[in-house]
């Protein structure tokens, strides 16, 4: 394997982003070194990751690689557009490898122009049953580059705060947190665990019943109106943004304002017919929604018919 | 079981055998049942994966379960009242039967759902010569996936422990073992798959019906990327490879995964036959349709495990305390405060 420079040469980086940006997953070796080198951006970002406006905010791609490059087409390229997306970059889709390394390659070669926050999928046990695993040892024969990404997942931080008044996570609150200051005390250099506050932030949905529920996926809980107005009083805020729940137009409003969801994989696991949307959020925080369709396709995958070893 | 049903339908593809009564009566069921979901429409837009209708027909399915179970067995009319009285050699395949078509707090279908309605089949069906039991198994399961696409279409149900595009199916496996079987002895070879001629004139059989409706589904990408694994077994051999691998795969895939299993129910007649080891033991125990507590207590009044934790949360030792928001009054249970925040600090934590 030829020997690439580090990745810290912006050049690397351009070069990787070339081969990103057209579907081309990068070699073993080379995801290695942009592991590592995202890793130490990633550790010097606070639990709850203040970010500035403008910034476009995204929901869920889950491997949609397509869609996150009509994505880009829509709410304009990076750098010039700041992004800040709320999670679930694989699983489910096909392109798991190729969507997730092109984000972490942004954030290394963009760090303070596209933000990457942690999903309830960016884990080793649900990648292990949702597809990613798979994915890496269909498309690299080892399961190393699913090791590199998942030691990596630990990294990423749990929520944003765009200036100082939109609250981003990918799932929901907790009842272990009623404020800002309990979330940035959480130590989340872990795998996602299975309760208590860090698995709710990603893992809770909002629900039209008051108060707390228990939540019909069997982790995070369901939070009413009432969580959400008190959680954004106290703490300043004027919204959560959040994705983990699909939407049929891309997005949504609930809890009179107090909450909204995002959700940008259109057709989701290419069945569910849904719209995806994004959310721009100028300087003085006003909010506009661009929704968007499944990309036109050209060509199909280049993919080996070898079978599966139960077949063999 | 398995075995001798894919070596039945591998012998007697085209079996005309006497129709059995019972599987005469367990097709008519479930087509009734199908017909029954056309009085559960969905009123609601999706806000999540799942349609919360589901459970308004599976409540209508656990009402009716006895009158059924009765007209399946007995040949009691499909007319008859509910009865709140099941004799007790129906208690168990009520259970099996229950959990045959999706989770209705989950709002999801997987193979564990298909494997609990083969272990209802197993149960009620009577001992049959292997022709008469290919046409069982065929007719049966014909009308079983029937309902439970039209399940899956109608309230969007989410596909269970999905591997995503990497699995084999998002919903089934016996589906193809069976029809895969049924194609052994045919002239046909698995890349006739690709062929959309070929493809309608055998859409009746389990395997082909089913990549119809996937490539129904899924229009817009192609069939390699949506499905990869029923791509690559285009380039298998023989049919005979494809249902000697698939036998393999559901084994492997569904009877060993203890995500799938965990959910069976077991009794007298489909029994436990292990001995579960203490740290793996569930502290409640299910009796009849009721969760009890080792005190005797009921927990739930509902059929279903309460929720709470992670699926995937398998063992693994008592559950951790989850402190509380002050204002999360609703929760808050007499005597039982919760002490201050206990975290830890992120060594970057100012």
């Amino acid at each position: 394997m030829a020997q690439e420079p580090p990745a810290s040469h912006y050049s690397t980086l351009e070069c990787w982003l070339g081969k990103l940006t057209t579907g081309t997953p990068l070699l073993e070796a080379e995801v290695k070194q942009l592991v590592a080198k995202a890793r130490e951006v990633l550790i010097n970002e606070s639990n709850v990751q203040p970010v500035a406006g403008p910034v476009t905010v995204c929901g869920d791609v889950h491997g949609q690689w397509h869609d996150l490059i009509e994505l880009y087409r829509i709410g304009g390229s990076a750098p010039d557009t700041n992004y800040l997306f709320m999670g679930d970059y694989v699983d489910r889709g096909y392109y798991s490898v190729e969507t997730v390394t092109l984000l972490v390659a942004l954030k290394v070669r963009y760090p303070d122009r596209i933000f990457i926050l942690r999903g309830n999928h960016e884990s080793r046990q649900i990648t292990q049953v949702y597809g990613f695993y798979d994915e890496c040892l269909r498309k690299y024969g080892t399961a190393n580059v699913w090791k590199y990404f998942t030691d990596l997942f630990d990294y990423l931080p749990l929520t944003a705060l765009v200036d100082n008044q939109i609250f981003s996570l990918h799932g929901g609150l907790s009842p272990s947190v009623d404020t800002l200051d309990h979330i940035r005390q959480l130590d989340r250099v872990q795998e996602v665990p299975h309760e208590g506050p860090m698995c709710d932030l990603l893992w809770s949905d909002p629900d039209d019943r008051q108060g707390w529920g228990i939540s019909p996926r069997g982790a995070g809980y369901t939070f009413g109106q009432d969580i959400s107005e008190q959680f954004n009083q106290k703490n300043g805020l004027t919204l959560v943004a959040r994705a983990h729940q699909l939407v049929m137009d891309g997005y949504n409003w609930s809890h009179e304002m107090n909450v909204v969801t995002i959700f940008s994989a259109p057709n989701y696991c290419y069945r569910c017919g849904n719209q995806a949307a994004i959310m721009e959020v100028d300087e003085h925080l006003q909010k506009t929604f661009l929704q968007f369709d499944p990309a036109p396709r050209r060509g199909e995958p280049h993919v080996s018919r070898r079978s599966p070893d139960y077949f063999l | 079981m398995v075995e001798r049903i894919t070596e039945a339908l591998t012998m007697f593809p085209t079996a005309d055998a006497d129709p059995n009564p019972i599987v005469e009566r367990t097709v008519t069921v479930l087509k009734t049942l199908q017909k029954s979901v056309e009085d559960f429409p969905v009123t609601s837009r999706p806000v999540r994966f799942g349609s919360p209708q589901f459970r308004e027909w599976h409540t209508h399915l656990s009402d009716n379960i006895s009158t059924y179970l009765s007209h399946i067995t007995s040949n009691a009319p499909l007319t008859s009242p509910p009865s709140s009285e099941l004799p007790s050699s129906h208690l168990e395949l009520r259970s099996h039967l229950l959990i045959s078509f999706g989770h209705p707090t989950r709002l999801d279908y997987g193979t564990g759902h298909e494997l609990s309605f083969l272990i209802f089949l197993i149960l009620v069906l009577p001992p049959l010569s292997p022709p008469q039991l290919s046409s069982a198994i065929n007719d049966i399961f014909s009308a079983y996936y029937g309902l439970t696409q039209t399940l899956q279409l109608t309230y969007n149900l989410e596909p269970a422990g999905s591997h995503g595009v990497w699995g084999l199916d998002d919903y089934y496996c016996l589906s193809y073992l069976f029809g895969s079987s049924l194609l052994c002895s045919t002239t046909s070879s698995p890349s006739d798959v690709l062929s959309e001629s070929w493809r309608e004139d055998n859409t009746s059989n389990l395997y082909v019906g089913r990549i119809r409706f996937v490539m129904e589904l899924k229009s817009r990408a192609p069939f390699c990327e949506h499905s990869p694994m029923l791509h690559s077994l285009t380039g298998v051999e023989s049919w005979e490879k494809v249902r000697g691998g698939m036998l393999k795969l559901w084994k492997g895939e569904v009877l060993d995964k203890f995500v799938v299993v965990q959910h069976l129910v077991f009794g007298e007649t489909f029994k436990c036959t292990w001995h579960v080891e203490e740290q793996f033991r569930i502290k409640d125990n299910f009796v009849g349709d009721k969760f009890i507590n080792r005190e005797g207590g009921e927990i739930s009044g509902s059929f279903f495990p309460p929720a709470g934790r992670a699926p995937w949360a398998v063992g693994g030792g008592p559950p951790v305390p989850v402190t509380r928001a002050p204002w999360a009054d609703e929760r808050k249970e007499e005597g039982k405060e919760e002490g201050g925040f206990e975290q830890t600090k992120a060594p970057w934590a100012k």
